[in-house]
């Protein structure tokens, strides 16, 4: 028992470094003002990239990501439930090759499909940032319905039957039973799907023509600059935040759930 | 605590087919519940008797024939309108909800508020005596616990009849005969109809005052527990109900014959004339000594029965099986004398 206990606080140990290394020095390098090859630590700390930062539109970028994240979890969460039910249920025409068309986006590669897009979306004069939020929406589509998939697999149809016979009418099965069993799974789905869109930078670049700026599209273009080490870490940092925080919160749902499954 | 009487059931020719199956699950059904009474539909599996079940309670449709409660056609009623409640084998407690609002549930789903809903549903926690459990996580009861609980949160649905699928087959023994106390104190209080589907024939006596035996989708017997136990419809009903004694023969002349000897048979005993299968209840045969009776037998097996002990005698190739009572006393291969009254004799066809 004991030896059991030393080794999981070994994997432990070493599963955290394995996360926590690598964010040291983009730490360091977000609060350095200079540090020159081969210094171990930085040479002068300071808040020049802080600074960088806040001239730059990365407060409007960090704003457009969560407003892109949100929109593509909005739209791609409620279809992947759908579809999922759909497949689960067998009630779908064709369910192979439908299956095929929405897990498409993952073997088709973005870069190809998004300057192919582009062409499109300028000809029909639609709006660029809707056919971002679209095209992502798409592109988040496998993950939901993978998700809600395993979801309504391990559902037991025998809490809505029972629910039935207590009187419960299809619309309240759904809202007092199905969404209260499956809110951890939809919770991890729209998670996914906030991800897809908060850390595109192709369709976003390509298709938004410029006009949608979100954080990736930010860094990158920091990140291709030279001198600009602290503020690209600054924004790498600020960038991870904000999904780091939603994970524990679902996180903390699912296990709140889980507890009290 | 209501007292109202609440509306039996009754099936006519009701059946199910399910595609790609080369028989009707259920097939031409007809069996009328009176209004208090609880009814067990007894079989072996895949006998059709949860479908019987769940063609009731409307969670799946008949491909013929029609389903009545009170008196009211309810075929093509959805199962949320049929005032039936139902407890299946597994609990099924609503994991997000705790035992009370589990109990609440169906004056939630009927527009009640969360409180008077809670206040009904704690006093059908109190009628299966777990009343105390009202705040605990449904996840966090145990396996007797939770059954009493689902019993609780379908008697709250205030149902006209009860449907119970095989609810205590995964409770231990101890925890079935404290079911089976509450089964019969619910049924004093409240006096719903029931209907119990089990495959166990002590489970039927034990919450039943009918016994209806499906086998392979068709009604075989249905009667009053003793007419069960006694006068089974066929033989494979005599077997469902724990008969182990069979002795082929014929019959004529109102009389059994076969190695037993000429057995004088009950006059309403569906055969007449022709082959016909005497069985015995190993309750209602007993043994003497070999003098005292005109059947003399020789014991060619002991098994124990609890305290009793249980033995097969042998008349020529008729082997009968015969409980003990605790202070008789027999040695294998011993000859003893049998005795079979006129009351325990019934006659079946063979399969």
């Amino acid at each position: 028992m004991i030896r059991q206990a030393r080794a999981a606080r070994l994997v432990r140990g070493l599963l955290i470094a394995w996360f926590v290394l690598p964010v040291i020095p983009v730490v360091l390098w977000a609060f350095a003002n200079r540090w020159p090859f081969p210094d171990r630590l930085p040479a002068q700390f300071g808040f020049d990239g802080v600074r960088t930062a806040l001239r730059s539109d990365a407060a409007h970028a960090l704003v457009v990501s969560t407003g892109l994240g949100l929109a593509v979890a909005l739209l791609a969460t409620p279809a992947g439930i759908l579809a999922a039910r759909a497949l689960t249920t067998g009630k779908v025409f064709a369910p192979r090759l439908v299956q095929a068309v929405i897990f498409a986006p993952l073997v088709l590669p973005a870069f190809a499909v998004a300057l192919g897009l582009d062409v499109l979306v300028l000809r029909l004069h639609i709006s660029s940032t809707l056919a971002v939020v679209a095209i992502l929406a798409v592109a988040a589509l496998p993950y939901t319905t993978s998700v809600m998939r395993l979801a309504f697999g391990a559902y037991d149809v025998g809490y809505d039957e029972e629910a039935r016979t207590l009187g419960a009418s299809r619309w309240v099965v759904a809202v007092r039973v199905q969404l209260p069993l499956l809110a951890p799974a939809i919770s991890g789905a729209a998670f996914l799907a906030f991800l897809v869109g908060w850390s595109d930078y192709v369709v976003t670049l390509l298709v938004g023509g410029g006009r949608l700026i979100s954080l990736p599209i930010i860094v990158a273009s920091f990140a291709s600059g030279t001198g600009n080490h602290s503020v690209v870490a600054l924004l790498s940092i600020v960038a991870v935040l904000p999904p780091l925080i939603l994970l524990a919160v679902v996180a903390r749902f699912r296990g709140r759930r889980g507890a009290q499954s | 605590m209501s007292t109202a009487r609440v509306p039996g059931v009754s099936v006519t020719d009701l059946s199910r087919q399910y595609d790609n199956a080369s028989r009707p699950a259920l097939d031409g059904v007809t069996l009328e519940v009176a209004v208090g009474a609880s009814m067990a539909l007894l079989g072996p599996s895949g006998s059709g008797k949860s479908t019987a079940l769940r063609l009731i309670s409307g969670l799946d449709e008949p491909t013929r024939g029609t389903v009545r409660i009170g008196g009211r056609d309810v075929t093509a009623t959805p199962a949320e309108s049929r005032g039936v409640g139902m407890v299946f084998q597994r609990p099924l407690l609503f994991p997000h909800l705790s035992v009370l609002d589990n109990v609440a549930f169906a004056a939630r789903a009927a527009g009640l508020s969360r409180r008077d809903s809670r206040r009904d549903a704690a006093r059908y926690l109190d009628l299966v005596h777990v009343g105390d459990l009202a705040d605990r996580s449904s996840a966090a009861i145990s396996g007797g616990q939770a059954q009493r609980v689902a019993i609780a949160r379908a008697l709250a649905a205030k149902p006209a009849v009860l449907l119970l699928d095989e609810p205590f087959s995964a409770l231990d023994s101890v925890l079935r005969t404290e079911m089976y106390r509450l089964l019969r104190e619910i049924r004093a209080e409240v006096d719903p109809t029931i209907v119990m589907v089990t495959h166990d024939q002590a489970e039927a006596v034990a919450v039943a005052d009918r016994i209806a035996v499906l086998i392979d989708g068709a009604l075989e017997h249905e009667s009053d527990l003793a007419t069960a136990y006694s006068r089974p419809s066929t033989l494979a009903v005599h077997r469902l109900m724990g008969g182990l004694t069979e002795v082929a023969g014929t019959v004529a002349q109102g009389a059994h014959h076969s190695d037993l000897g000429s057995l004088p048979i009950p006059a309403d005993c569906p055969i007449s004339e022709g082959p016909g299968v005497l069985v015995l209840r190993h309750e209602s045969v007993s043994i003497c000594l070999a003098h005292d009776a005109t059947i003399s037998a020789a014991v060619v097996a002991i098994e124990a029965a609890g305290v009793r002990r249980r033995i097969t005698v042998a008349v020529g190739a008729a082997r009968v099986v015969v409980d003990l009572a605790p202070d008789i006393d027999v040695s294998s291969g011993s000859t003893v004398g049998l005795i079979i009254p006129p009351s325990a004799r019934w006659v079946v066809q063979r399969l």
